[in-house]
């Protein structure tokens, strides 16, 4: 009779089936629940921004520049600026591209990239159709002129240092965007560091870890908004 | 596997599932995926982006800032750092985007047929008038209505290669550079009203119509603060209290054409006063004023008071920055006499080219080879010309408008239909379907300012160099093409050698010949010079009779213009419908608007109707009484009568313009549209 349990494996099937649903809960179904995409073109922050505003060390600056030599040195304002009624300009157009790129002209630089956008957009007039990292569905308001003394590294990824844009996530069933296959509850990164420090303050602490890594939840901006002493009413956001 | 194993894996399998995220998550997700359908309508995520141009539309050149969603102008807002709007608009301005969509655009090149207008292609509509000019060569014509576009020098050295003529329309920049090219400089004619402290406006409706209009009125607000001590003195010298006369401090009545009388009759006064600038050509001037323009003489031709004009002297020498601004109560009107006088009076209180003062501004360079210089496009009289079209002296072969509508504008009924009646091909480059374009046998539709690259270059009155370039900011909205491009590409087809394949080319050259920054004019960043040189006026031909001067003392008209109610080249835009008031339009008439004493001694009453008859023609209008009109005046609206155009400004009242007749200016060597004598018939 005592043989039954031994025929049976014991525990053994049960954390066989716990492992498996484990692997496959925290690894296979973010897979198949975000797509992953990169952006349309391949825009370099490094080629366009003044390297050292970026926090850099000189070898990179170095690296950057023999790289990049036609480097503008724009400031994050310059394409990402506030529009005469306070609305944000977010991801800039091609309008604003074509202050300096023109499509009759040559290519500033070398990149391959450069010249496809030229060709393939501005020239013909056509918008690039940007992937949003920071997706907010219609039923929200998010003003950025309210939150403009906040470090914009708290919602958003350190694009500003990056060569090839970080790859874009986005959530099949929601159309939400997201910051990796990673799914992440309660405190998002750098939370503490967020509230802690205004603007000026954030500007040498912060890590380029976003917050946020995608469509922010409201739970997210609730509990911003209490630590803050910003009112939660529904009206505050929703519309 | 036997049962109790799977029984044990699926424990295994339920308990990791709920440390997993899928529960969880699915159970969020599905409850965010049930209220976004995908066939919810979304808000657009495209934020609203600023763009700068320059107003073509407006005449003043007001700087605006275009607001663009996906392509399209969706609103229009001032823009504070350009220097002919400061942040301020124009009716006008706004009808950059409103008339976009306008019914009455022309969506595509049209050929007319015994049909009416049949649409055609481009490239058929380009062969057809490269097929005309070819055929034509030293038979054609064209006129321009664009006073501060490089475009002038395509047409100039197009026409030049075809043996043909461009002709610049009649008004007030027309009027200034030919009087300064007569007081022997070449240039463009501005006013630095920001920095006068007393400016006397003679005729000129100078915060409404005339020059930069929509730069004056904001220089008049910052003298005049709300609440505080006005910082300059504004006077206005005319007929009607108009928008000027209504905000300034002062309003002097003075019949229509009265400007070159009185500038040259205060000229009198601060001479005799000991005012006496060593210029050259003084003493020839000074011998008319003093021995024609004595202010009884002043008094008697134009109705200012003898001791109104003395007044009027002894402030503008009391002044430490004087500045005196002559024009027309119509601004096409202006004679070229009256701002000779006023270059002479200017030149008296020692003001030109100084700080608050009369600027002798430099013309832009010519660029395009074989293009004539500003002052020689200038030089030709249309309205002659069109005499002579119209009696069969000289018959054009094609004749081309752009931006212009003569039909509409021109004084002397039908003069611009019956000339165009006599060429055998007329092709209009309208954008909309105005009185002009009706009567062409080929449209050949301009894009709108927003919709193409062009340029601006001080518009008249403007107190310094500006230019401004502007590029396509928006999606094309119908078959358009710029003009400019049209024709390079026609020149080219025809074996002309412009030296330009693209009109962008051509302002990025005319950037460079200013030493201006191609770049920044691209993103709609005004290029100015201030560098003002020292120029040599000749005196001796400013003191120069006004046409009007012989004619019989009549009832005047006194055409007014309301720039929301329309211009010589946009009728009524829509957004303006609703502000018409009273003392414009009654029903369907046009308003006279006259005094007590007018009505009294023509024995009219209000409400009757009555035809204003001229020299030109005539028009139907309501009696009004009004105290803001001088005796012996009548004043109407401009831009009613439309016989084209939309449903918005068409069949409202009766066309001013057509009362009008042409004044030769013999020592100008142009026609002036100046002769406004009426008389009142009853309906």
């Amino acid at each position: 009779m005592a043989k039954k349990s031994s025929s049976s494996g014991g525990v053994l099937p049960f954390f066989l089936g716990l492992v498996v649903v484990l692997f496959l809960g925290w690894w296979g179904f973010p897979r198949l629940l975000f797509s992953a995409a990169e952006q349309p073109v391949r825009f370099s922050h490094l080629a366009h921004v003044d390297l050292t505003e970026l926090g850099l060390s000189d070898e990179e600056i170095v690296k950057w520049e023999e790289k990049y030599p036609q480097n503008p040195g724009s400031a994050c304002e310059d394409c990402h600026f506030f529009n005469d009624d306070g609305s944000f300009s977010g991801i800039p157009t091609n309008e604003s591209c074509s202050s300096c790129h023109d499509p009759d002209s040559e290519p500033y630089g070398e990149d391959p990239e450069e010249k496809r956008y030229l060709e393939q957009y501005l020239a013909k007039d056509k918008e690039v159709p940007w992937l949003i990292y920071q997706y907010q569905p219609d039923n929200v308001y998010f003003s950025h002129a309210a939150h403009q003394d906040i470090s914009c590294l708290t919602c958003h990824p350190n694009v500003g240092k990056t060569d090839t844009p970080p790859t874009h996530y986005r959530n099949i069933l929601t159309d939400y965007s997201n910051g990796g296959y990673m799914i992440q509850f309660g405190r998002g990164a750098n939370m503490e560091q967020a509230f802690a420090y205004d603007k000026d303050e954030m500007a040498d602490k912060v890590t380029g870890e976003g917050y946020s890594r995608g469509t922010m939840k409201m739970w997210e901006c609730e509990q911003c908004h209490a630590i803050k002493g910003q009112s939660n009413a529904c009206f505050v956001c929703h519309r | 596997m036997n049962r109790r194993m799977f029984l044990t894996f699926s424990l295994g399998v339920s308990a990791g599932t709920m440390l997993t995220p899928i529960p969880w998550k699915m159970t969020d997700d599905i409850a965010i995926w049930t209220q976004n359908w995908k066939w919810n309508a979304k808000v657009p995520k495209r934020a609203v982006y600023f763009s700068e141009m320059a107003s073509k539309l407006d005449p003043s050149g007001v700087g605006v800032k275009l607001a663009i969603n996906k392509g399209n102008a969706v609103h229009v807002a001032g823009n504070t750092e350009h220097p002919l709007g400061k942040g301020a608009l124009s009716s006008l301005a706004v009808a950059e985007v409103s008339m976009l969509r306008s019914p009455s655009r022309v969506r595509e090149p049209l050929l007319k047929t015994k049909h009416g207008f049949q649409p055609i292609s481009w490239e058929k509509a380009s062969g057809l008038l490269e097929e005309k000019l070819a055929d034509n060569r030293n038979h054609i014509d064209m006129i321009s209505g664009d006073d501060t576009g490089s475009v002038n020098e395509i047409f100039s050295a197009l026409m030049k290669n075809l043996g043909g003529n461009l002709y610049m329309m009649p008004g007030e920049t027309k009027s200034a550079v030919r009087a300064l090219h007569k007081a022997g400089q070449n240039g463009r004619l501005g006013y630095d009203i920001e920095n006068a402290d007393y400016v006397l406006f003679l005729g000129a409706d100078a915060l409404e119509s005339s020059g930069t209009s929509v730069r004056n009125a904001k220089a008049f607000a910052a003298s005049h603060p709300t609440g505080k001590k006005a910082m300059a003195t504004y006077v206005y010298a005319g007929p009607v209290q108009n928008a000027t006369a209504t905000v300034s401090d002062t309003w002097i009545q003075a019949r229509p054409g009265a400007a070159a009388t009185i500038a040259l009759g205060l000229a009198g006064l601060l001479i005799k006063s000991g005012q006496m600038p060593e210029k050259s050509g003084f003493q020839a001037f000074k011998n008319i004023v003093l021995s024609q323009y004595t202010p009884a003489f002043v008094e008697r031709t134009t109705g200012v008071r003898a001791d109104a004009l003395s007044k009027l002297a002894k402030e503008l020498r009391a002044a430490s920055r004087p500045l005196v601004i002559a024009g027309a109560e119509l601004s096409q009107n202006t004679e070229t006499s009256a701002l000779l006088a006023a270059i002479g009076l200017n030149t008296i209180l020692g003001n030109v080219n100084q700080k608050g003062g009369m600027q002798v501004l430099s013309s832009a360079p010519t660029v395009v080879s074989g293009a004539e210089n500003e002052a020689l496009r200038y030089e030709k009289d249309l309205i002659a010309r069109l005499k002579d079209m119209q009696t069969g002296k000289k018959e054009p072969g094609v004749l081309m408008i752009y931006d212009a509508n003569p039909v509409y504008t021109l004084p002397g009924q039908n003069l611009m239909a019956q000339a165009m009646q006599k060429a055998k091909f007329v092709v209009s480059f309208s954008s909309f379907m105005d009185e002009t374009a009706q009567e062409a046998h080929l449209i050949l539709p301009n894009s709108l300012t927003a919709e193409r690259f062009d340029d601006l270059y001080t518009p008249y009155g403007a107190g310094q160099v500006v230019y401004s370039v502007n590029r396509p900011l928006i999606r094309q909205k119908y078959k358009t093409k710029s003009t400019a491009d049209v024709l390079l590409r026609v020149a080219q087809n025809i074996g002309i050698d412009l030296g330009f394949s693209s009109f962008k080319e051509v302002l990025k050259a005319k950037a460079y010949a200013l030493g201006a920054d191609f770049a920044a004019l691209r993103q709609g960043k005004a290029w100015t010079q201030t560098v003002i040189k020292a120029h040599t006026l000749n005196l001796a031909v400013c003191a120069v009779k006004s046409p009007s001067f012989n004619k019989e003392r009549g009832l005047a008209l006194a055409p007014l213009t309301r720039q929301r109610l329309g211009t010589d080249k946009v009728a009524l835009p829509p957004h303006s419908r609703t502000t018409i008031s009273e003392q414009e339009l009654s029903g369907t008439y046009s308003v006279a608007l006259m005094n007590a004493k007018t009505a009294r001694q023509k024995n009219l009453k209000a409400g009757e109707i009555i035809k204003l008859n001229g020299e030109g023609g005539e028009m139907q209008a309501k009696v009004q009484i009004c105290e803001q009109v001088m005796t012996g005046v009548i004043a109407t609206a401009t831009g009613l009568g439309r016989t084209a155009w939309d449903n918005s400004g068409k069949g409202l009242g009766d066309n001013a313009h057509k009362v009008l007749a042409p004044l030769p200016e013999a020592e100008a060597g142009l026609t002036t549209l100046a002769h406004n004598h009426v008389n009142i018939i009853r309906a």
